[in-house]
């Protein structure tokens, strides 16, 4: 499988944080989920693709390119959103637009005409005068009208309705028709990601817990319940972020078929969604083996 | 580069245009003072120029947007000091132009710029612009906003002051190593003033060399002031963390 991103022992040191070893790979044509709590390195790692921040080692590839070395062309074939979108506030939509459009070789102004009808937006309006979910629309149109191959977004969805929210991940799926584009997608809220997203990539701490396909990760995984005498034999490292209460407890596995095998009827195992997942993993001992 | 400039200047047309319109209108109340501060002024009004793009974008997160468009780094930068350059520029050749027009058209004020300008002096007038924009955008790039209003505030009264040393300086002034006896000051020094220490060096040296000599001189000194300062934009602005 061909990867359209490539990140290899990405590698970020800030005084209070440090990105460590980050490696996981895109394949052209998916979507991949970015998730982790507040803090955990998925803004960091955005930034670093884009050239934002400097990396202090390890390499970014995409379309088989190293990101610094052929800047200009990587970037002429991504669409990025960011989560606070970056724009003239006292200019016009179409003035935006202006600016922006005459940098990218394959804009599409028929593309981008369409797109703004879609999402209802007056170009005559003055940027600071839209709501959060106008800008974000605004800043995806723009992002979407120079036929990109690869769309990164950074929160896209947060702060907006649902109703917005589901649209923007109808058109997600939308532009995944195209077996070439891929899109990149840091969120916590896990829920956009179970409806649309191919891979999963979970971030915690500056480190890759896991990053592997979704619907594999949904089937391994289970969600525990069972009586507290279970936890006092050596089945600890099956469990993740255990939370014990007065009548049993509940944790994550990450290898539902043999916490099955070994407790039989003892246990029961509830697929987890994203959100357990993520729940359990970033609880106090989420992650590491009891 | 050229199409960052050209939006830089559209961007800030407006603010462009207040200066013009500033210039065009309260020109003979300036003239009427004297002429040497009518061409001085507009360094002081030359910063705001620089200041509000610079204060705009870095309020927008500008510089997001940019990076992540399909330009380069360098390329941001020295668009940066163009526009900047040309807007500025532009704002002293309406000025000259407007003292012109005053001349040829109005009685009651005559100032005799035709006498006063001269190859030498415009490009004496146009160092110190270059040298604020040289040493504003790099304080800005490393400081970040909280310094760049500062810096703002220091260099505008820098000016300022510069500008009311140079009024009571001209009232009398005299140069031992010349002889000189009349205006000078700081604004004799940046070159708005004929009869300077400077333009008398200068007169001896175009007497010496012919004329190209100390124009080259203040050429190369521009293009090396604006070189380094570029240089050092760019290293700054490439360990930029955004």
């Amino acid at each position: 499988m061909d990867n359209i991103l490539e990140i290899d022992l990405l590698r970020k040191e800030y005084k209070n944080f440090t990105l460590n070893d980050v490696s996981f790979q895109l394949p052209y044509g998916y979507i991949m989920g970015l998730i982790g709590p507040n803090g955990a390195g998925k803004t960091t790692i955005i930034k670093l693709i884009m050239n934002l921040i400097r990396k202090n080692d390890g390499s970014i590839r995409v379309f088989g390119k190293d990101n610094l070395e052929d800047e200009i062309d990587v970037k002429s074939r991504i669409g990025f959103v960011y989560d606070t979108p970056p724009f003239y506030e006292h200019l016009t939509l179409a003035q935006n637009k202006s600016i922006v459009s005459q940098f990218y070789r394959e804009w599409d102004e028929e593309l981008f005409k369409n797109y703004t009808n879609d999402f209802e937006l007056d170009l005559r309006s003055k940027f600071k005068i839209l709501s959060r979910g106008m800008k974000m629309k605004f800043q995806l149109a723009m992002a979407l009208s120079h036929n990109a191959d690869l769309i990164i977004l950074d929160e896209p969805t947060s702060g907006l309705d649902p109703v917005f929210r589901r649209e923007l991940l109808n058109i997600f799926s939308g532009l995944m028709q195209n077996e070439k584009k891929s899109i990149l997608f840091s969120t916590h809220i896990t829920s956009d990601l179970e409806r649309i997203a191919d891979f999963v990539t979970f971030i915690k701490n500056g480190e890759v817990v896991f990053s592997d396909e979704k619907d594999s990760i949904l089937e391994s995984w289970g969600v525990i319940k069972g009586g507290n005498e279970l936890l006092e034999e050596d089945h600890g490292r099956l469990f993740r972020g255990i939370r014990k209460h007065e009548y049993g407890f509940e944790a994550l596995t990450s290898d539902a078929r043999e916490v099955a095998r070994r407790f039989k009827s003892n246990v029961t195992i509830e697929k987890p969604t994203l959100e357990d997942i993520m729940f359990f993993m970033t609880s106090n001992n989420g992650g590491s083996d009891v | 580069m050229f199409r960052l400039s050209l939006k830089d200047i559209k961007i800030n047309k407006i603010a462009f245009l207040i200066n013009l319109a500033f210039w065009t209108i309260l020109g003979p109340a300036w003239l009427s003072l004297n002429t040497d501060l009518y061409l001085m002024l507009p360094v002081f009004f030359g910063l705001f120029v620089v200041m509000i793009p610079m204060s705009t974008e870095l309020r927008d997160d500008i510089d997001i947007l940019y990076n992540s468009l399909p330009i380069k780094k360098r390329t941001i930068i020295i668009s940066r000091y163009i526009s900047s350059l040309v807007m500025i520029i532009l704002i002293y050749a309406w000025i000259i132009l407007i003292g012109f027009l005053m001349d040829k058209y109005l009685t009651l004020i005559q100032i005799g710029l035709a006498e006063k300008i001269s190859a030498g002096t415009i490009l004496l007038i146009i160092l110190p612009v270059v040298l604020i924009v040289s040493i504003y955008i790099p304080i800005v790039l490393r400081f970040g906003f909280t310094v760049f209003i500062t810096s703002g505030v220091i260099i505008f009264m820098g000016v300022f002051s510069g500008f009311i040393a140079g009024i009571s300086y001209m009232i009398s002034a005299s140069s031992p190593v010349t002889g000189y006896e009349g205006p000078g000051g700081l604004a004799g020094i940046i070159g708005m003033i004929k009869n300077n220490d400077l333009i008398h060096y200068l007169g001896k040296a175009i007497e010496a060399y012919g004329t190209w000599v100390p124009v080259i001189i203040i050429l190369f000194a521009i293009v090396l002031i604006v070189f380094v300062s570029i240089n050092i934009s760019i290293s700054i602005y490439r360990k930029k963390e955004l």
